[in-house]
Formats: C-alpha cells, structure tokens, sequence
C-alpha cells in the first residue's frame, strides 16, 4: 500500500512539474521532465533518485553509479541496523569488526576510519569532522520508517561538498503521511534484541506527524577467555517527523534524540555516547517555474569512552538551493551553505591518544552551480563546480561534468569525469599519540587535502519488463593520500604526510531478473585493482591505515512469495580475502521466511546459515557464525 | 566500545613503539633476523620503562636510574646498550646491566630473562620489577610480558596479575598495544 502511494506522489510530482512548465513558459518539456511524465509504470517501480542531481529523477536517467535499497528489500532482509541494510548495496563494501563496529566503503580504502564516503540521513550530514568518518554506533533509524536508501559510488563533490570523494549514502525516511498509523515490533535473537514503536496521526492545518521511540540492545561478541567483552551496546532512542505538504510548498519539521551505552574492555565503566538533532526543510515552487529549498539543522553529539576520550560535538548547518526555470535547452541549479562546528575533546590520561588544541571552533561555506543542457532529445550534457572554504586548506574546486545518452527509453548509456577532494579532519592534525609526552605520533598541521580524479563510464538497461541491469566501471587516480612519515627533527616521532599516490580501477554491477509474478532474483558484483605507491620519507605501514579491501566481492538474492501470505528470502554472499591482516575469503548466506497475518507479520531470520564461522575485517575484528532472529511486527 | 579514532591510533602504536628505535640503531637493514629481533625487543624494553608505575620508594630519588636488567641474551643486552646511550624516561637516566642467575635483584627496574631457567623468575617475585620474557609460554613462567612472534612482528603479551604481585600499574596505552592481555582487572 505504502509502495503505491509512494509512486502515485512522484507521479503525480513529475506530472505537476511539466504541466507547470507548459503553463507558465509555454516551453518545450525538458528533457528531463519529459522524462519524469513518460515514465513507464515498470520504471516508477524503481524509485526516483534525488542524490544525483538533487532534484527528483527518475533512476534510469541518473548520469551515476547508483543504487537503490528499498523499504521493502530493508524489511526481507532482516537487518537489524543501518549497517546491516547497507550490506544489500552491490557498490558498497560492508564489513563488520565488531558488535558496535564496522568498516564501510566504496570502492575502496575501507577501514573503521573509513573516510572518503559522506552519509546523510534527511539531507543531514551524519560523519564527524573529527575524522571524516561516520561513528556508525551512534546512528539509529526506525526501519520500519526508511522510505529509500541511496547508494552512489564514485564522487559527488559538486553536489555533496567535500568527503563525497568514493560514494554519497543517502539515508531518506518517508514523509510522515506514509508512516500513519501505530505499529509496534519486537524481536530477539543470538546476536541482540530490539523493540520499537511508532504513532503517526493528523496535525491541525493539514500536517501530519509521527513520532516513534526504539531500543536496541547488540550483544557483545564472544571474546577469548579472561578477556571482558568490549563492544555490546544498547540503543535508546525517540524522535518525531512532522510534514505540511501544500501544492506548491513543502514544510518538514523533525528530530531525534538517543542515549547509547557500551561496553570497553579496559577498566573506567561502559562508554557513553548520546546526541540530538532538530531538523527543519522548507521547499517552495515559485510562479516563474523556480524551485527552492531551505534546510537548516541542529545536531549535537556526545562520545565518551572511559580510557579513551570524550567529545562534544555541536553542528549547525544551513543550505539553500535553487532550481532555476529553464532557460531554452538550459537547466540551472545552483546552492549555497554554511556549517559552523564546536567541538570539545575531553583528553583523557593513561589513554593511548589524544587531540590538541583539546576545543576548536570551525566554519565551512561552499557555493555550487550546476547547468543541465540538452544537447539533444537524447543527449544531456551536465556541467557542474562546487567551491568549498574549509578551516584547513582554504577554498577547494570540485567541478563535474557528466554526459547522459538516452540511446531508447530503456537504455542509457553514460561517463562522468569529477575531482573530489577530502579535506583534513582533526585526526591528521590535531591527533598525539599517547595522551602526554613521550609522544610517538604527532597529527601533521599542514596537513593537505586528499584529491582524487575519477572517470567513470556506465550503462543502464532494462531489455524487458521482468529484468534490468547496471554495468558501471571506473578508474580513479588518487593523490596526497596520508601516510605516516618520520619526523625530520627527531628519529622517534611520526607524524602523517600526504606521500601516498593511488590508482583504482573497478567494475560495479547488478541486475533483478523477476520470471515470475511473485519471484524475483537479483545479483550484485564488484571488483576492483588498487595500486598504491608510497615516496619521501613515507614509512610502509602507511598502506595498512589507507584500507584494506577485497578484490571482489558479490551477492544473490532470491526473494519469493509464497502462497497464504508466505516470502521467503535466500541470499548468499561472498567476499574476497584480504591481505592486511590475511583474513581468508568466505561465503556465507541468510534465510528469512515472512509470514503475515491480519496485522502481524513474524519472521524468522537464520543468519549467516550456510557459512563459516568467519572474521569480515582487521586485526581486532571478531569471529561472526549462525544465528536465529525471530521477530514480530504489528501495524495498525 | 570499538572507536574508529582508537582503533586507528592503536593500528599505528605497535609500528611506532618499533620504528622509532629502528631508526638509530642502525639504519642499514639487518639481514639476520634474529638480530632484527632481538633489536626490536630491545626497543620494547627500553619504552616499556614509560608506561609502568613502580610502588612507592621504589627510587631513592627524582633523578635515580631506571635498570635494566638483562639475563641470558648478551647481543641483546649489546643492542639495548647502544639504544640507551644519551636518553633518558621521564627525566631518569636509564641503565643497562647483565645478570647472572644467582645475582641479586637489588635496584633492578625491568628484567629481561633470555634464559630457559626459571630461578629468576622465583627470584623476582614480589619484587618491584617488571619481569620480561620471550616465548608463547612466557606468562606462564611467571613473566609480566612476554614477547611473541605474530604474523611476523615482535608483539608482547601481558599479565596483569603478574604485575600486580611485583606492585607494578601498567598503563592503558600499553595493554591497548598488547597482542594478548590475561589476568584479573586491577
């Protein structure tokens, strides 16, 4: 039902949207429009895509590497986080360290401090600028509430800003008018219990609203004899979506908030981790066809571990952006933003590391301007540049440009050239190590901006109704990645230098082949080339710190409907070994079978049910074998 | 808790204990092993010295040396010399001196055995001294820390409750370096 109405909204959007342009400038439909209004009902089924070109398009005109994950594909998969969700993305790489813990990437340098991919969650930019990186133990959403993760590989820096160098996730949750009503679920297994609840109900004046409330409660992996359990966790977190949606204008109001405990292996109690965030969206379409949008949000952030450090983070961010009425075959957008940073480090003694200066105040301001041009009925031409001013290197250009060609309404084929940057993060400059002198590490406070240049080809297809598929491939030259280098002026510090040059070349691919009405079948592959090099006074642990990746890694998926309200999903997934630490490839695989009644639906989950008992990453990560998760859900 | 800036800096601290001392104690490559070794865990002696709190009184002054105590490893003993010559931890000179197995463990600090015999680690018990070994079996002998080949790198394995007899408090910096850590929390 959600599904349905889902689609009707966009249809009913794109149909707005050209009749609009018909009516006030008596101009041709763009040809993105135009787009939008023939869509075929097959490909309103694969949902419209903001991230690429921030305003809605239709998934099968996106000049980019982009995948879809779904509500639904969320809810069949059994995941239990956002993590979890993440792993059914073929152009991600997923891998878990611990309970609390994971490395995530694309295309490459993966690792806990993964830190060339930008998450957002409702437009909100979720990674810290403490190291780039996102503190995934600190992110919760309802799942339940996810309308649609985006997954772009490959650079977004024209659009996104800085650290959209490998990828932009885009975490969407529905509007409140698609999560009425109550539900409640419950569920508990090997690995963790949950519970959550939502309410969604009318506001006076047309709104509508939802508030929610969930726990999750992750047990800590299995640690060797005598050693104390280090990263259970429990996840306590409420939060509300209000949206007025008129015919023109848009207004959404939402926030949340969370408390998190978890264990450490060292003495001092569990660390403890909380935060809030207040959220507000404005979009209004104007009578001259221009379309704006106005996001401004508040998020503070709290960490403390114990003989770690603490931190307090506040962020406050503002972005306009304006979709300017199309000017003959021209179609601009442009935007501006402004994010302003207080962060409070608590360094802690005995703790093997620590950030000087301990508080900082930081600003960073971009302006980007992209033109759309239809060269042809056929051909689109995308220019764009994002200027960006951040607190370390000054102002950072990341211009795209990036060609579409329609070659039928099923097929497109197209490249992209981009420069993505990576600025600095605290941990390369202001990072010690340990907490007082002796130090052995020194963050480097003229440290430089990490910038890749990437060339991209792909083609999207859908040759019949039942299948469809995605080929993309890449090549990225990457420079001034950090290494940790000798210190000149004495032979016993290290301190990070920006002496690693890389080159990656990769494919990404999927498909969904449905041969019947209620079966469907999908497959996801990647592989990827990476050859680093490091020069100067570069020491060759630096490769370990940059990441480390398969070569190859895929999935399949069997997802089946079953007669009397029976799914049954299979999926099976393999990932290449790794080289540093050596951890050995493995394949393993889940089964979930579903089964609704009136308003409940149970699943029982097996995970990782035909495959070894299996360590996913890095030197600390732990062993993962079989687990059951049942799991019921009510709605009203 | 696993964080991601922790895990990071840990990543880097076992390279940094060693590389820091590779550098000075010689900078050609040593195609011995052994030797390379053997130096390495020279430079874990000598910086395991800043993250151990000796009990009260254990130094007569602010300036008294720090001892190292070396048995049954003589190019060790050679190499720690060397790697010594001029530095200082916290402000106390450092000393090297090679013990024998009957020797009295009067003043020693931190106590290398590279002997299969166990006298001295009977001997040290109780003393204020941070006993160092090396082998898979040597927490079991009675050592604190015991270095270990993994994966072809010089890590150490700690107990803490061998520590904890001779009075000893190591620092979290280190047990997060430690390859294995077993023993009662303190």
């Amino acid at each position: 039902m959600g599904k349905n109405q889902q689609e009707a909204i966009w249809l009913r959007r794109g149909l707005l949207a050209a009749a609009v342009l018909y009516a006030v400038q008596g101009l041709p439909a763009r040809a993105n429009e135009k787009a939008l209004a023939d869509m075929s009902l097959q490909e309103l089924a694969d949902l419209p895509v903001t991230s690429v070109s921030k305003k809605p398009e239709a998934l099968a005109d996106a000049a980019a590497s982009i995948y879809v994950i779904t509500n639904d594909a969320i809810r069949r998969s059994g995941a239990r986080s956002i993590p979890e969700a993440l792993r059914l993305a073929p152009n991600l790489e997923v891998a878990q360290i611990g309970a609390d813990s994971w490395a995530i990437s694309a295309r490459g340098s993966d690792a806990a401090s993964a830190d060339k991919l930008l998450v957002l969650i409702d437009g909100r930019i979720i990674y810290t600028p403490l190291f780039s990186g996102t503190f995934w133990d600190a992110q919760d959403v309802m799942l339940e509430d996810i309308d649609r993760i985006e997954v772009v590989s490959g650079p977004g820096g024209t659009l996104w800003g800085t650290n959209a160098v490998n990828g932009v996730i885009n975490i969407i949750t529905k509007k409140a008018g698609d999560s009425q009503g109550a539900l409640a679920s419950g569920g508990g297994g090997r690995f963790g219990a949950d519970a959550d609840a939502r309410y969604g109900g009318e506001l006076a004046g047309g709104g509508r609203y939802r508030v929610y409330t969930l726990s999750t409660n992750t047990y800590a992996s299995p640690t060797a004899p005598n050693v104390p359990p280090d990263d259970g966790l429990n996840m306590l977190q409420a939060g509300f979506r209000s949206d007025w949606t008129g015919t023109a204008q848009g207004f959404t109001l939402q926030g949340d908030a969370y408390q998190n405990n978890e264990d450490q292996s060292l003495p001092g109690g569990r660390a403890r981790l909380s935060g809030m965030n207040l959220l507000s969206h404005w979009d209004d379409r104007l009578e001259s066809g221009s379309d704006l949008s106005l996001l401004a949000y508040y998020d503070r952030t709290k960490r403390y571990a114990p003989t770690d450090y603490g931190e307090t983070l506040d962020i406050a961010d503002v972005e306009f952006q304006q979709s300017l009425p199309a000017i003959g075959a021209q179609d601009l957008i442009w935007g501006a933003s402004y994010r302003y940073a207080m962060d409070d480090i608590q360094n802690l003694p005995g703790s093997s590391l620590a950030f000087f200066p301990a508080q900082v105040n930081q600003a960073w301001s971009s302006v980007f301007l992209q033109d759309e041009a239809a060269l042809s009925e056929s051909l689109r031409l995308t220019l764009g540049a994002r200027a960006e001013h951040n607190p370390y290197t000054g102002t950072e250009l990341l211009p795209n440009g990036r060609l579409a060609w329609k070659l039928s309404d099923d097929d497109l084929l197209w490249g992209a050239v981009s420069r993505a940057v990576r600025s600095p993060s605290r941990l390369d400059e202001n990072l010690y190590a340990p907490e007082q002198p002796p130090f052995l590490l020194v963050g480097n406070p003229d440290y430089r901006s990490e910038t890749a240049k990437v060339y991209e080809a792909g083609f999207r297809s859908q040759p019949a109704a039942q299948w469809s598929y995605s080929v993309t491939a890449y090549h990225s030259d990457y420079d001034h990645l950090r290494t940790q280098n000798l210190e000149s002026s004495s032979p016993l510090l290290v301190t990070f230098g920006n002496d690693m040059t890389a080159v990656e070349s990769g494919v990404e691919m999927w498909g969904t082949y449905q041969p019947l009405d209620d079966w469907r079948l999908s497959a996801g592959f990647s592989a990827l080339r990476e050859d680093r090099e490091i020069s100067g006074s570069a020491l060759p642990g630096s490769f370990a710190t940059e990441g480390d990746d398969p070569s190859n890694w895929w999935s399949l998926r069997s997802s089946w409907d079953l007669p009397e309200a029976v799914q049954l999903d299979v999926s099976v997934r393999h990932v290449s070994a790794l080289s540093d630490p050596a951890l050995p490839a493995y394949t393993t695989g889940d089964v979930r079978v579903g089964w609704s009644w009136r308003e409940f639906e149970f699943s029982l989950l097996g995970q990782d049910l035909f495959g070894p008992v299996h360590r996913e990453f890095g030197p600390t990560g732990t062993a993962f074998g079989r687990g059951l998760y049942l799991k019921l859900t009510w709605h009203s | 808790m696993r964080d991601p800036c922790t895990l990071f800096t840990r990543a880097l601290l076992p390279a940094l204990l060693c590389i820091g001392m590779a550098a000075p104690a010689g900078a050609q490559p040593d195609p011995d092993a052994v030797a390379a070794q053997q130096r390495i865990e020279a430079a874990y002696l000598y910086k395991f010295g800043s993250y151990v709190t000796w009990p009260d009184g254990s130094f007569a002054g602010a300036d008294s040396p720090i001892v190292i105590g070396v048995a049954g490893a003589d190019t060790l003993a050679d190499d720690l010399s060397a790697l010594v010559a001029g530095r200082d931890i916290g402000g106390r000179p450092v000393r090297v001196k090679r013990i024998q197995a009957q020797d009295p463990l009067g003043g020693i600090d931190i106590l290398f055995v590279g002997t299969r015999s166990d006298a001295l680690f009977a001997a040290s018990r109780g003393l204020p001294i941070l006993v160092v070994t090396d082998g898979e079996d040597g927490l079991q002998r009675g050592a604190a820390v015991s270095f270990v080949l993994v994966d072809d790198r010089v890590r150490f394995d700690v107990s803490l409750d061998a520590a904890q007899q001779n009075g000893l408090k190591l620092s979290s910096l280190l047990l997060s370096v430690a390859h294995n850590v077993s023993g009662a929390k303190p």
